[in-house]
Protein backbone atom coordinates (compact mmCIF):
# COMPACT_ATOMS: atom_id res chain seq x y z
CA UNK A 1 0.00 0.00 0.00
CA UNK A 2 2.99 2.17 0.87
CA UNK A 3 4.87 1.32 -2.34
CA UNK A 4 1.74 2.18 -3.87
CA UNK A 5 1.18 5.99 -2.66
CA UNK A 6 4.79 6.49 -2.81
CA UNK A 7 5.02 5.36 -6.53
CA UNK A 8 2.21 7.35 -7.29
CA UNK A 9 3.22 10.41 -5.78
CA UNK A 10 6.77 10.32 -7.25
CA UNK A 11 4.72 9.60 -10.51
CA UNK A 12 2.85 12.58 -10.14
CA UNK A 13 5.76 14.78 -8.52
CA UNK A 14 7.15 13.51 -11.34
CA UNK A 15 5.40 15.44 -14.36
CA UNK A 16 4.69 18.30 -11.99
CA UNK A 17 8.39 18.73 -12.00
CA UNK A 18 8.72 18.30 -15.82
CA UNK A 19 6.23 21.14 -16.43
CA UNK A 20 8.39 23.06 -13.80
CA UNK A 21 11.55 22.20 -15.66
CA UNK A 22 10.00 22.71 -19.04
CA UNK A 23 9.07 26.11 -18.11
CA UNK A 24 12.59 27.48 -16.50
CA UNK A 25 14.60 25.71 -19.68
CA UNK A 26 17.61 27.20 -17.67
CA UNK A 27 17.41 24.49 -14.82
CA UNK A 28 19.62 21.31 -15.40
CA UNK A 29 18.46 20.41 -11.95
CA UNK A 30 15.23 20.03 -10.24
CA UNK A 31 14.31 17.58 -6.78
CA UNK A 32 11.81 17.78 -3.98
CA UNK A 33 11.05 15.67 -0.99
CA UNK A 34 7.66 13.67 -0.50
CA UNK A 35 7.08 15.42 2.79
CA UNK A 36 8.98 18.83 4.25
CA UNK A 37 8.35 18.64 7.80
CA UNK A 38 8.89 15.58 9.86
CA UNK A 39 5.87 15.39 12.66
CA UNK A 40 7.29 13.89 15.73
CA UNK A 41 4.20 12.43 17.79
CA UNK A 42 2.81 10.02 20.47
CA UNK A 43 3.61 7.09 18.15
CA UNK A 44 6.78 8.30 16.33
CA UNK A 45 8.99 5.18 15.37
CA UNK A 46 11.36 6.78 12.72
CA UNK A 47 10.27 7.37 9.25
CA UNK A 48 11.55 7.44 5.86
CA UNK A 49 11.04 9.74 2.82
CA UNK A 50 11.23 10.16 -0.59
CA UNK A 51 13.70 12.48 -2.61
CA UNK A 52 13.40 12.65 -6.51
CA UNK A 53 13.97 14.88 -9.08
CA UNK A 54 14.87 15.42 -12.83
CA UNK A 55 18.20 16.45 -14.35
CA UNK A 56 18.33 17.57 -17.95
CA UNK A 57 22.43 16.74 -18.29
CA UNK A 58 23.97 14.01 -18.11
CA UNK A 59 26.13 13.27 -14.95
CA UNK A 60 26.22 12.16 -11.43
CA UNK A 61 24.01 13.02 -8.71
CA UNK A 62 24.98 13.40 -5.31
CA UNK A 63 22.55 14.18 -2.25
CA UNK A 64 23.06 15.18 1.13
CA UNK A 65 20.92 15.57 3.99
CA UNK A 66 22.33 17.19 7.00
CA UNK A 67 21.05 18.33 10.33
CA UNK A 68 20.96 20.97 12.85
CA UNK A 69 24.36 21.66 14.44
CA UNK A 70 25.14 21.11 17.78
CA UNK A 71 28.20 20.76 20.28
CA UNK A 72 29.30 17.97 21.49
CA UNK A 73 31.72 16.01 23.15
CA UNK A 74 33.81 13.06 22.66
CA UNK A 75 35.31 11.11 25.65
CA UNK A 76 37.63 8.39 25.43
CA UNK A 77 37.94 5.80 28.73
CA UNK A 78 40.77 4.02 30.14
CA UNK A 79 41.34 2.12 32.48
CA UNK A 80 41.89 3.94 36.10
CA UNK A 81 42.75 1.08 38.89
CA UNK A 82 40.68 -1.49 37.78
CA UNK A 83 37.77 0.56 36.58
CA UNK A 84 36.75 1.56 32.88
CA UNK A 85 35.71 5.66 33.60
CA UNK A 86 36.05 8.67 31.20
CA UNK A 87 39.87 10.06 31.43
CA UNK A 88 40.22 11.97 28.13
CA UNK A 89 37.92 14.35 26.12
CA UNK A 90 38.17 16.43 22.94
CA UNK A 91 35.14 18.86 22.17
CA UNK A 92 33.74 19.05 18.65
CA UNK A 93 31.59 22.23 17.34
CA UNK A 94 29.13 22.29 14.69
CA UNK A 95 28.45 18.11 14.49
CA UNK A 96 25.33 17.53 12.78
CA UNK A 97 22.79 15.50 14.70
CA UNK A 98 22.00 13.93 11.46
CA UNK A 99 23.56 13.43 8.43
CA UNK A 100 22.81 11.31 4.89
CA UNK A 101 24.80 10.83 1.95
CA UNK A 102 23.44 9.21 -1.29
CA UNK A 103 24.98 9.18 -4.47
CA UNK A 104 24.23 7.56 -8.06
CA UNK A 105 25.85 3.84 -9.18
CA UNK A 106 28.31 5.25 -11.18
CA UNK A 107 30.25 7.38 -8.73
CA UNK A 108 32.71 4.86 -6.74
CA UNK A 109 33.19 5.53 -3.05
CA UNK A 110 36.75 6.81 -4.02
CA UNK A 111 34.97 9.23 -6.48
CA UNK A 112 32.67 10.32 -4.71
CA UNK A 113 35.18 11.02 -2.08
CA UNK A 114 36.94 12.95 -3.92
CA UNK A 115 34.35 14.78 -5.30
CA UNK A 116 33.28 15.80 -1.92
CA UNK A 117 36.75 16.74 -0.95
CA UNK A 118 37.09 19.59 -3.79
CA UNK A 119 34.09 20.72 -3.45
CA UNK A 120 33.88 21.04 0.08
CA UNK A 121 30.84 19.02 1.00
CA UNK A 122 31.46 15.77 1.92
CA UNK A 123 31.20 12.84 5.00
CA UNK A 124 34.70 12.96 5.86
CA UNK A 125 35.01 16.65 5.36
CA UNK A 126 32.76 18.31 7.45
CA UNK A 127 33.25 21.26 9.20
CA UNK A 128 34.23 19.87 12.74
CA UNK A 129 36.77 21.67 13.75
CA UNK A 130 37.85 20.27 17.37
CA UNK A 131 37.08 23.51 19.79
CA UNK A 132 39.96 21.44 22.56
CA UNK A 133 43.46 22.24 21.45
CA UNK A 134 44.67 19.55 20.07
CA UNK A 135 47.40 17.37 17.74
CA UNK A 136 46.02 16.14 14.38
CA UNK A 137 46.27 12.81 15.10
CA UNK A 138 44.42 12.83 18.79
CA UNK A 139 41.95 15.09 16.81
CA UNK A 140 41.19 12.45 13.89
CA UNK A 141 40.98 9.56 16.03
CA UNK A 142 38.15 11.27 18.24
CA UNK A 143 36.52 12.43 14.95
CA UNK A 144 36.64 9.33 13.92
CA UNK A 145 35.27 8.07 17.10
CA UNK A 146 32.37 10.69 16.83
CA UNK A 147 31.17 9.46 13.17
CA UNK A 148 31.29 5.75 14.49
CA UNK A 149 29.03 6.49 17.73
CA UNK A 150 26.77 8.51 15.32
CA UNK A 151 26.81 5.22 12.70
CA UNK A 152 25.74 3.21 15.53
CA UNK A 153 22.78 5.46 17.00
CA UNK A 154 21.51 5.31 13.17
CA UNK A 155 21.80 9.18 12.66
CA UNK A 156 24.70 9.10 10.06
CA UNK A 157 24.91 6.51 7.34
CA UNK A 158 27.47 4.29 7.33
CA UNK A 159 27.75 3.38 3.75
CA UNK A 160 26.97 6.08 1.00
CA UNK A 161 22.59 5.70 -0.02
CA UNK A 162 21.86 4.78 -3.68
CA UNK A 163 20.24 7.11 -5.87
CA UNK A 164 18.13 5.27 -8.96
CA UNK A 165 18.39 6.79 -12.15
CA UNK A 166 15.75 5.99 -14.69
CA UNK A 167 15.71 7.17 -18.41
CA UNK A 168 19.05 9.34 -17.83
CA UNK A 169 16.98 12.28 -16.20
CA UNK A 170 14.87 11.14 -13.31
CA UNK A 171 16.52 10.10 -10.18
CA UNK A 172 15.01 8.94 -6.76
CA UNK A 173 16.02 7.68 -3.41
CA UNK A 174 15.13 7.03 0.06
CA UNK A 175 16.49 8.84 3.04
CA UNK A 176 15.69 6.71 6.24
CA UNK A 177 15.43 8.71 9.37
CA UNK A 178 15.60 6.86 12.91
CA UNK A 179 13.14 7.22 16.18
CA UNK A 180 16.05 9.01 17.96
CA UNK A 181 16.15 11.66 14.91
CA UNK A 182 17.28 15.37 16.59
CA UNK A 183 15.00 17.87 15.47
CA UNK A 184 15.33 21.41 13.81
CA UNK A 185 15.94 22.85 10.70
CA UNK A 186 17.17 20.07 8.52
CA UNK A 187 19.42 20.87 4.92
CA UNK A 188 18.86 19.18 2.22
CA UNK A 189 21.36 19.82 -0.61
CA UNK A 190 21.01 17.86 -4.38
CA UNK A 191 24.28 18.02 -6.38
CA UNK A 192 24.79 17.64 -10.14
CA UNK A 193 28.33 16.35 -10.57
CA UNK A 194 30.10 16.27 -14.16
CA UNK A 195 33.20 15.63 -14.56
CA UNK A 196 34.10 15.47 -11.15
CA UNK A 197 32.98 19.11 -10.64
CA UNK A 198 29.85 20.07 -9.26
CA UNK A 199 27.48 21.70 -12.16
CA UNK A 200 24.37 22.56 -10.69
CA UNK A 201 22.93 22.48 -7.29
CA UNK A 202 19.62 22.87 -5.64
CA UNK A 203 18.26 23.18 -1.99
CA UNK A 204 14.81 21.52 -0.21
CA UNK A 205 13.43 22.94 2.95
CA UNK A 206 12.89 20.26 5.76
CA UNK A 207 12.15 20.26 9.44
CA UNK A 208 11.72 17.79 11.84
CA UNK A 209 9.14 18.73 14.64
CA UNK A 210 7.76 18.20 17.94
CA UNK A 211 3.83 17.57 17.31
CA UNK A 212 1.04 17.61 19.90
CA UNK A 213 1.42 16.59 23.32
CA UNK A 214 4.95 15.58 22.41
CA UNK A 215 5.62 19.26 21.72
CA UNK A 216 3.58 20.57 24.55
CA UNK A 217 5.07 18.65 27.03
CA UNK A 218 8.79 19.07 25.75
CA UNK A 219 8.37 23.08 25.35
CA UNK A 220 6.36 23.54 28.96
CA UNK A 221 9.93 21.31 30.12
CA UNK A 222 12.06 24.04 28.98
CA UNK A 223 10.23 27.09 28.81
CA UNK A 224 8.64 26.49 32.22
CA UNK A 225 10.86 24.64 34.17
CA UNK A 226 9.80 25.65 37.34
CA UNK A 227 6.12 25.34 36.97
CA UNK A 228 6.47 22.22 34.70
CA UNK A 229 8.75 20.56 38.16
CA UNK A 230 5.44 21.80 40.24
CA UNK A 231 3.33 20.24 36.96
CA UNK A 232 5.21 16.84 37.05
CA UNK A 233 5.01 16.53 41.36
CA UNK A 234 0.88 17.23 41.39
CA UNK A 235 0.05 14.78 38.65
CA UNK A 236 2.24 12.53 40.19
CA UNK A 237 0.90 12.60 43.61
CA UNK A 238 -2.66 12.64 42.18
CA UNK A 239 -1.94 9.52 39.90
CA UNK A 240 -0.47 7.92 42.89
CA UNK A 241 -3.86 8.93 45.07
CA UNK A 242 -5.58 8.10 43.01
CA UNK A 243 -4.58 4.77 42.17
CA UNK A 244 -4.42 4.52 46.12
CA UNK A 245 -8.21 4.88 46.32
CA UNK A 246 -8.78 2.32 43.31
CA UNK A 247 -7.51 0.03 44.92
CA UNK A 248 -9.24 0.71 48.17
CA UNK A 249 -7.67 0.07 51.49
CA UNK A 250 -8.86 -2.36 53.30
CA UNK B 1 3.53 -0.27 20.80
CA UNK B 2 6.39 2.28 20.61
CA UNK B 3 6.06 5.32 22.20
CA UNK B 4 8.26 8.65 22.01
CA UNK B 5 8.96 9.83 25.25
CA UNK B 6 9.04 13.39 24.78
CA UNK B 7 11.92 14.42 27.22
CA UNK B 8 13.89 11.23 26.92
CA UNK B 9 13.63 12.01 23.47
CA UNK B 10 13.62 8.23 22.39
CA UNK B 11 10.91 5.64 21.15
CA UNK B 12 10.49 2.57 23.55
CA UNK B 13 7.95 -0.32 23.63
CA UNK B 14 5.05 0.71 26.25
CA UNK B 15 4.60 -3.33 27.41
CA UNK B 16 7.94 -3.14 27.76
CA UNK B 17 7.84 -0.09 29.91
CA UNK B 18 4.26 -1.66 31.47
CA UNK B 19 6.07 -5.07 32.74
CA UNK B 20 9.02 -3.25 33.91
CA UNK B 21 7.21 -0.94 36.57
CA UNK B 22 4.79 -4.07 37.01
CA UNK B 23 7.60 -6.45 37.46
CA UNK B 24 9.59 -3.97 40.00
CA UNK B 25 6.21 -2.82 41.68
CA UNK B 26 5.79 -7.02 41.85
CA UNK B 27 8.76 -7.71 44.21
CA UNK B 28 8.76 -3.60 46.36
CA UNK B 29 4.95 -5.20 47.24
CA UNK B 30 6.56 -8.71 48.04
CA UNK B 31 9.41 -7.52 50.26
CA UNK B 32 7.73 -3.72 51.42
CA UNK B 33 10.66 -1.93 49.54
CA UNK B 34 10.05 0.89 47.17
CA UNK B 35 11.98 -0.55 44.31
CA UNK B 36 13.93 2.76 43.14
CA UNK B 37 16.93 1.15 43.73
CA UNK B 38 15.96 -1.59 41.06
CA UNK B 39 13.93 0.54 38.64
CA UNK B 40 16.32 3.71 38.13
CA UNK B 41 19.17 0.79 36.36
CA UNK B 42 16.85 -1.31 34.54
CA UNK B 43 15.62 2.41 33.18
CA UNK B 44 19.43 2.68 31.95
CA UNK B 45 19.78 -0.78 31.13
CA UNK B 46 16.47 -0.21 28.47
CA UNK B 47 18.51 2.99 27.18
CA UNK B 48 17.47 5.83 29.06
CA UNK B 49 19.90 8.58 30.29
CA UNK B 50 21.23 8.59 33.74
CA UNK B 51 20.14 11.65 33.84
CA UNK B 52 16.69 11.25 32.79
CA UNK B 53 16.25 7.99 34.68
CA UNK B 54 17.13 9.72 37.88
CA UNK B 55 15.05 12.63 37.70
CA UNK B 56 11.88 10.48 35.95
CA UNK B 57 12.18 7.80 38.83
CA UNK B 58 11.90 10.23 41.65
CA UNK B 59 9.09 11.36 40.29
CA UNK B 60 7.36 8.19 40.27
CA UNK B 61 8.36 7.71 44.08
CA UNK B 62 6.25 10.89 44.39
CA UNK B 63 3.25 9.04 43.72
CA UNK B 64 4.07 5.57 45.13
CA UNK B 65 5.03 7.12 48.86
CA UNK B 66 1.91 9.04 48.71
CA UNK B 67 -1.01 6.53 49.14
CA UNK B 68 1.51 4.98 52.09
CA UNK B 69 1.84 8.18 53.46
CA UNK B 70 -1.86 8.83 54.00
CA UNK B 71 -2.58 5.21 54.67
CA UNK B 72 0.43 5.41 57.85
CA UNK B 73 -0.98 9.07 58.63
CA UNK B 74 -4.73 7.53 59.35
CA UNK B 75 -3.07 4.84 61.66
CA UNK B 76 -1.05 7.74 63.60
CA UNK B 77 2.31 6.23 62.60
CA UNK B 78 3.90 8.84 61.25
CA UNK B 79 6.36 11.00 63.90
CA UNK B 80 5.88 14.63 62.26
CA UNK B 81 8.33 16.24 64.54
CA UNK B 82 10.85 13.66 63.66
CA UNK B 83 9.81 13.50 60.24
CA UNK B 84 10.30 17.33 59.89
CA UNK B 85 14.00 17.21 61.55
CA UNK B 86 14.70 14.77 59.23
CA UNK B 87 12.86 16.09 55.87
CA UNK B 88 14.80 19.77 56.86
CA UNK B 89 18.48 17.45 56.36
CA UNK B 90 16.57 15.75 53.19
CA UNK B 91 15.89 19.10 51.62
CA UNK B 92 19.42 20.44 51.81
CA UNK B 93 21.26 17.42 51.09
CA UNK B 94 18.81 16.99 47.65
CA UNK B 95 19.29 19.79 46.69
CA UNK B 96 23.20 19.83 47.18
CA UNK B 97 22.86 16.07 45.30
CA UNK B 98 20.75 17.88 42.14
CA UNK B 99 23.79 20.52 42.08
CA UNK B 100 26.91 17.59 41.81
CA UNK B 101 24.30 16.18 39.64
CA UNK B 102 24.43 18.99 37.11
CA UNK B 103 28.35 19.59 37.71
CA UNK B 104 29.39 15.72 37.29
CA UNK B 105 27.31 15.89 34.05
CA UNK B 106 29.28 18.56 32.69
CA UNK B 107 32.43 17.04 33.86
CA UNK B 108 31.24 13.35 31.55
CA UNK B 109 31.19 11.54 34.71
CA UNK B 110 27.65 11.16 35.61
CA UNK B 111 27.33 7.28 34.35
CA UNK B 112 30.48 6.55 36.49
CA UNK B 113 28.81 7.99 40.00
CA UNK B 114 25.48 6.32 39.65
CA UNK B 115 27.34 2.80 38.74
CA UNK B 116 29.66 3.35 42.19
CA UNK B 117 27.15 4.36 44.16
CA UNK B 118 24.62 1.47 42.89
CA UNK B 119 27.78 -0.84 43.48
CA UNK B 120 28.92 0.04 46.70
CA UNK B 121 25.08 0.61 48.51
CA UNK B 122 23.57 -2.63 46.31
CA UNK B 123 26.67 -4.93 47.39
CA UNK B 124 26.75 -3.71 50.62
CA UNK B 125 22.98 -3.95 51.40
CA UNK B 126 22.67 -7.38 49.51
CA UNK B 127 25.52 -8.96 51.60
CA UNK B 128 23.92 -7.78 54.87
CA UNK B 129 20.49 -8.85 53.62
CA UNK B 130 21.49 -12.11 52.79
CA UNK B 131 23.78 -12.72 55.68
CA UNK B 132 20.53 -11.65 57.81
CA UNK B 133 18.09 -13.81 56.10
CA UNK B 134 20.80 -16.66 56.33
CA UNK B 135 20.84 -16.31 59.67
CA UNK B 136 17.23 -16.27 60.59
CA UNK B 137 16.83 -19.56 58.70
CA UNK B 138 19.53 -21.19 60.54
CA UNK B 139 17.95 -19.70 63.31
CA UNK B 140 14.13 -21.07 63.02
CA UNK B 141 15.74 -24.23 62.48
CA UNK B 142 17.43 -24.80 65.89
CA UNK B 143 14.34 -22.93 67.23
CA UNK B 144 16.07 -20.15 69.51
CA UNK B 145 15.94 -16.34 69.10
CA UNK B 146 18.50 -13.90 71.13
CA UNK B 147 17.78 -10.29 71.28
CA UNK B 148 20.08 -7.71 71.59
CA UNK B 149 19.78 -4.57 73.02
CA UNK B 150 16.98 -2.25 71.59
CA UNK B 151 19.55 0.81 71.71
CA UNK B 152 22.84 1.92 73.09
CA UNK B 153 24.27 4.97 74.16
CA UNK B 154 26.82 6.49 72.82
CA UNK B 155 29.26 9.59 71.96
CA UNK B 156 26.04 10.31 69.56
CA UNK B 157 24.02 11.09 72.56
CA UNK B 158 26.15 13.67 74.11
CA UNK B 159 25.52 16.02 70.84
CA UNK B 160 23.98 19.33 71.37
CA UNK B 161 20.64 20.76 70.55
CA UNK B 162 18.50 18.13 72.23
CA UNK B 163 15.15 17.75 71.10
CA UNK B 164 12.18 15.61 72.72
CA UNK B 165 10.51 13.53 69.71
CA UNK B 166 7.30 12.47 71.78
CA UNK B 167 5.60 9.79 69.38
CA UNK B 168 9.56 8.37 69.11
CA UNK B 169 9.87 8.48 72.80
CA UNK B 170 13.53 9.89 71.88
CA UNK B 171 15.19 12.51 73.75
CA UNK B 172 17.92 13.04 71.17
CA UNK B 173 20.47 15.74 69.60
CA UNK B 174 18.39 17.20 66.44
CA UNK B 175 21.66 17.04 64.55
CA UNK B 176 21.60 13.16 64.55
CA UNK B 177 18.30 12.77 62.50
CA UNK B 178 19.65 16.27 60.62
CA UNK B 179 22.51 14.50 59.09
CA UNK B 180 20.98 10.94 58.51
CA UNK B 181 17.96 13.23 56.32
CA UNK B 182 20.72 15.27 54.75
CA UNK B 183 22.83 11.68 53.90
CA UNK B 184 19.84 9.81 52.52
CA UNK B 185 18.64 13.24 50.30
CA UNK B 186 22.04 13.16 48.71
CA UNK B 187 21.41 9.50 47.84
CA UNK B 188 17.80 10.27 46.27
CA UNK B 189 19.38 13.05 44.36
CA UNK B 190 22.50 11.11 42.89
CA UNK B 191 20.88 7.50 42.49
CA UNK B 192 17.07 8.46 42.36
CA UNK B 193 16.32 6.34 45.10
CA UNK B 194 13.53 6.98 48.28
CA UNK B 195 16.46 6.00 50.07
CA UNK B 196 14.20 3.76 52.58
CA UNK B 197 16.84 0.85 52.23
CA UNK B 198 19.30 3.31 53.91
CA UNK B 199 16.73 5.70 55.94
CA UNK B 200 14.94 2.73 57.88
CA UNK B 201 17.78 0.81 59.55
CA UNK B 202 19.48 4.31 60.40
CA UNK B 203 16.16 5.00 62.19
CA UNK B 204 16.13 1.62 64.00
CA UNK B 205 19.94 1.09 64.84
CA UNK B 206 21.22 4.99 64.85
CA UNK B 207 18.17 6.84 66.48
CA UNK B 208 16.85 4.14 68.56
CA UNK B 209 12.72 4.69 66.87
CA UNK B 210 10.54 2.27 67.98
CA UNK B 211 9.38 0.13 64.88
CA UNK B 212 5.79 0.83 64.57
CA UNK B 213 6.46 4.85 63.28
CA UNK B 214 9.41 4.18 61.47
CA UNK B 215 8.12 2.88 58.09
CA UNK B 216 5.14 6.34 58.12
CA UNK B 217 8.11 8.50 59.24
CA UNK B 218 10.27 7.48 56.54
CA UNK B 219 8.30 7.85 53.59
CA UNK B 220 6.93 11.12 54.81
CA UNK B 221 10.42 12.19 54.57
CA UNK B 222 10.83 10.67 51.53
CA UNK B 223 7.57 11.71 49.84
CA UNK B 224 8.70 15.48 50.63
CA UNK B 225 12.54 14.24 49.60
CA UNK B 226 11.55 13.11 45.78
CA UNK B 227 9.10 16.17 45.34
CA UNK B 228 12.20 18.17 46.06
CA UNK B 229 14.46 16.22 43.64
CA UNK B 230 11.61 15.97 40.91
CA UNK B 231 10.98 19.96 41.46
CA UNK B 232 15.19 20.63 41.13
CA UNK B 233 15.76 18.05 38.35
CA UNK B 234 13.12 20.12 36.22
CA UNK B 235 13.97 23.02 37.15
CA UNK B 236 18.09 22.92 36.44
CA UNK B 237 18.36 19.82 34.24
CA UNK B 238 15.11 19.32 32.51
CA UNK B 239 15.36 16.20 32.89
CA UNK B 240 12.05 14.88 34.37
CA UNK B 241 9.63 13.09 31.85
CA UNK B 242 6.53 12.97 33.49
CA UNK B 243 5.52 10.13 30.16
CA UNK B 244 7.87 8.11 31.60
CA UNK B 245 6.75 8.39 35.56
CA UNK B 246 2.99 7.59 34.38
CA UNK B 247 3.46 4.37 32.22
CA UNK B 248 5.97 3.26 35.09
CA UNK B 249 3.19 4.07 38.23
CA UNK B 250 0.72 2.23 35.84
CA UNK B 251 2.05 -0.63 35.87
CA UNK B 252 3.33 -0.79 39.36
CA UNK B 253 0.02 0.10 40.90
CA UNK B 254 -1.16 -2.84 39.78
CA UNK B 255 2.08 -4.98 40.26
CA UNK B 256 2.02 -4.12 44.22
CA UNK B 257 -1.09 -5.18 44.96
CA UNK B 258 -0.34 -8.66 43.44
CA UNK B 259 3.18 -8.50 45.40
CA UNK B 260 1.61 -7.23 48.39
CA UNK B 261 -1.02 -9.76 48.46
CA UNK B 262 1.09 -13.17 47.82
CA UNK B 263 3.60 -11.17 50.13
CA UNK B 264 1.19 -11.68 53.37
CA UNK B 265 0.77 -15.11 52.35
CA UNK B 266 4.31 -15.79 52.02
CA UNK B 267 6.98 -14.22 53.81
CA UNK B 268 9.87 -14.94 55.92
CA UNK B 269 13.81 -15.09 55.64
CA UNK B 270 13.16 -17.33 52.25
CA UNK B 271 11.55 -14.79 50.33
CA UNK B 272 14.47 -12.40 51.77
CA UNK B 273 17.05 -14.08 50.47
CA UNK B 274 16.02 -13.88 47.11
CA UNK B 275 15.62 -10.40 46.91
CA UNK B 276 18.85 -10.89 48.51
CA UNK B 277 20.03 -12.34 45.31
CA UNK B 278 18.45 -10.20 42.87
CA UNK B 279 20.28 -7.39 44.70
CA UNK B 280 23.74 -8.75 44.41
CA UNK B 281 22.87 -9.58 40.95
CA UNK B 282 22.17 -6.18 40.09
CA UNK B 283 25.11 -5.15 41.67
CA UNK B 284 27.62 -7.94 40.05
CA UNK B 285 25.91 -6.72 36.83
CA UNK B 286 26.80 -3.20 37.33
CA UNK B 287 30.69 -3.71 38.40
CA UNK B 288 31.08 -5.77 35.89
CA UNK B 289 29.97 -3.08 33.29
CA UNK B 290 32.65 -1.19 35.08
CA UNK B 291 35.60 -3.61 35.32
CA UNK B 292 35.50 -5.21 31.31
CA UNK B 293 36.25 -3.33 29.02
CA UNK B 294 33.93 -1.71 26.91
CA UNK B 295 33.55 -2.43 23.35
CA UNK B 296 34.28 1.21 22.22
CA UNK B 297 36.27 3.44 24.68
CA UNK B 298 34.56 6.53 22.78
CA UNK B 299 31.20 8.03 24.50
CA UNK B 300 29.34 10.54 22.83
CA UNK B 301 27.93 13.64 24.63
CA UNK B 302 25.87 16.12 23.02
CA UNK B 303 24.91 20.07 23.63
CA UNK B 304 27.38 20.76 25.90
CA UNK B 305 30.78 22.53 25.42
CA UNK B 306 33.64 22.35 27.07
CA UNK B 307 35.64 19.23 27.52
CA UNK B 308 39.48 19.60 28.79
Amino acid sequence: MRVVVTFALFCLSVVLVMATAGRAAADVLVADLSQHKIKISTGFAGTELLLFGVTKSAGDIIVIVSGPEAKAVVRKKSRVSGIWINADSVAFDAVPGFYHVAATNNLSETKLDKVLRENGVGFRYLNMAPTTKTEPERAAEFQQALLRRKVAKGLYNASTGRIEVLENSLFRTNVPFPANVPTGRYRVDVFHVQDGWVTATTSIPLSVGKVGMEEQIFLFAHDQPALYGLFAILIAAAAGYGAGMMFGRR
Amino acid sequence: MQLYLPIAEISVNVFLLLGLGGGIGFLSGLFGVGGGFLMTPALIFIGITPAVAVASEANQLVATSITGVIAHWRRKSVDFKMGTVLLCGGVIGSSLGVYIFKLLRELGQVDLMISLLYVVFLGAIGSLMFAESLRAILRSRRGSAKRGKLHQHTWMHGLPFKMRFRRSRLYISALMPLTIGAFVGLLAALMGVGGGFIMVPAMIYLLGMPTNVVAGTSLFQILFVVANVTFLQAYTNQTVDVILALILLAGSVVGVQIGTAIGAKVSGPQFRILLAALVLLTCGKLLLDLLIMPSDLFSLQLGIGGGH
